[in-house]
């Protein structure tokens, strides 16, 4: 009847939808000061993320400064800008492609381990009877992973920007006769602390993305092997969108004039 | 003699579909209440509102005379200490050991150290007739009556004022399912708890029961003695105490 109506309706919804995570998010993080503490399932989630993450996200970061060398030296040689390598890469690295790609890898491999995980444990009632065993879930099971989400991308990144780079040289050096050392100077000299800063800042929000949307997805599937197949799908690709949205919104904050 | 759970009023739907509607059950203390049902009748949602992990739409519940439904988290997590609960499936957690299971309410509350832990562990593997090499294996390597044990000896670990009992002999064969009903009762009379049942297992009825309430519907039609249960003269229960499909329950028989 009224065209408007479905519109609303999306919306509203999309609203709840909102309400809900931010509920989520406050159950998790009321219990920050409070104690027990569970630090040993804190450095669980913080070795998992942050180490075990390293071989993934450093092969992507190689082969993405490696191909960006490439293709910026094939399409800036159109107009004699080859020296510009070098500063092209290690922007697109640390401000975009390093924190975008860790995030996204991250949501593949710690968002689904995270809400299979999470899934499994509320359809066989082990969140239940964590309740029951005088122990809060938010507390036990969601916060730890939120700040391990928070707090190790950033490191990912970071170790992903310099492997990026050091990509981006290889295929500089090795592949396109560039000179080491004016290769790198060049790196350096027009690099500024607010790209990598700028790229941690995202990387930070994107982990905590990644975290919360495994977590969520996880902690509300229902029924059986089918719930938690399908909460593992809703949080790798809301996570994948979430970031991808985010990426531009940040940017738009924080290089936007 | 004193009530330990009193429950009234006590109202829950899922959107339209109504699941429980104006439930009133009293607990003795120190007595063994069984409630059966069908499949789906909302056995579980009963005992779930009552441990707080279901929200009651309204109604009251009252443990030892304290109103638990608007409580905060923190009180609720305090109030917690006093029960113990055996899951269907047995909930155990597996990423961790048996023995870590068993004492997990403890470790997490700091309340004992690792070595008290283990011992304790060990104990009440024995008291549900389990041996001490069980308390380092995982829970995937046990099979389903050894899970059920354990998830019995972490309800009981902690010495639980009340312990309820979600289809403790489900998917698992007679003779083993009477072990367990068996264990039930030593375990409850050991402790001296009040325990809540909830079950379609009559053989397991007849082993612990004490109480019997009889939920269809969404509302406690029957409430007796354990011994009254063959001459209630309700068609529903006698329907389902000697499990007839023709009788006066249809819904849910299909």
């Amino acid at each position: 009847m009224n065209i408007l109506a479905p519109i609303g309706r999306v919306f509203l919804e999309f609203l709840a939808a909102v309400g809900r995570v931010a509920l989520f998010v406050w159950a998790a993080f009321s219990g920050l000061l409070r104690p027990p503490f569970y630090s040993k399932m804190l450095l669980k989630q913080l070795v998992e993320l942050g180490y075990y993450s390293l071989p993934v996200v450093g092969m992507t970061a190689i082969f993405t400064g490696a191909a960006l060398a490439l293709q910026t030296y094939s399409g800036f040689s159109r107009f004699n800008a080859e020296s510009s390598v070098a500063i092209v890469v290690v922007l697109a690295i640390t401000r975009e492609l390093g924190p975008v790609m860790a995030g996204l890898m991250v949501a593949g491999r710690i968002g689904a381990s995270y809400a299979a995980e999470i899934g499994t444990m509320r359809v066989t009632e082990q969140i239940d009877a964590l309740t029951t065993l005088s122990t809060d879930p938010y507390k036990y099971l969601v916060l730890p992973r939120l700040l391990a989400g928070l707090s190790m991308l950033p490191v990912l990144v970071l170790v992903g920007d310099i492997l990026g780079v050091f990509g981006g040289y290889m295929v500089s050096v090795h592949k396109l006769h560039f000179s080491p050392m004016p290769y790198l100077k060049s790196t350096a000299q027009y690099l500024e602390t607010k790209d990598v800063v700028s790229g941690l800042i995202k990387a930070s929000v994107f982990g905590f993305i990644v975290s919360l949307m495994g977590c969520y997805h996880g902690f509300h599937s229902k029924g059986g092997a089918q719930g938690v197949g399908a909460a593992t799908t809703h949080a790798v690709v809301s996570a994948s969108i979430l970031i991808l949205l985010s990426n531009y919104v940040l940017t738009a904050l924080l290089f936007g004039k | 003699m004193t009530t330990k759970i009193e429950i009234r009023g006590l109202r829950k739907s899922f959107g339209k579909k109504i699941v429980l509607d104006g439930i009133d059950l009293d607990v003795a203390k120190g007595s063994s209440m069984v409630v059966i049902g069908g499949s789906g009748t909302g056995k579980s949602v009963l005992i779930k509102c009552i441990l707080g992990i279901l929200t009651p739409d309204s109604g009251s519940i009252k443990i030892d005379g304290t109103e638990v439904t608007k409580m905060s988290r923190k009180a609720r997590q305090d109030i917690m200490r006093k029960f113990g609960m055996l899951f269907q499936g047995g909930a155990l957690f597996d990423s961790i050991r048996v023995w870590e299971n068993i004492t997990f309410a403890l470790l997490q509350n700091r309340q004992i150290s690792k070595t008290k832990a283990r011992e304790l562990a060990i104990e009440k593997l024995k008291s549900v007739g389990l041996s001490a090499d069980v308390s380092n294996l995982s829970p995937a390597e046990l099979s389903g009556g050894m899970q059920k044990r354990v998830a019995l000896a972490r309800a009981i670990a902690a010495n639980p004022e009340i312990i309820f009992f979600d289809e403790p002999t489900t998917g698992l064969d007679p003779i083993m399912a009477d072990v367990i009903n068996e264990l039930i009762v030593k375990c409850s009379k050991d402790l001296g708890a009040t325990t809540l049942s909830i079950t379609h297992d009559m053989a397991s009825v007849r082993k612990i029961a004490q109480h019997v309430a009889m939920l269809y519907n969404g509302k406690l039609i029957w409430q007796g003695e354990a011994s009254q249960i063959d001459k209630s003269n309700n068609p529903y229960v006698d329907q389902f105490v000697n499990g007839r499909a023709v009788g006066p329950i249809t819904a849910g028989v299909r």
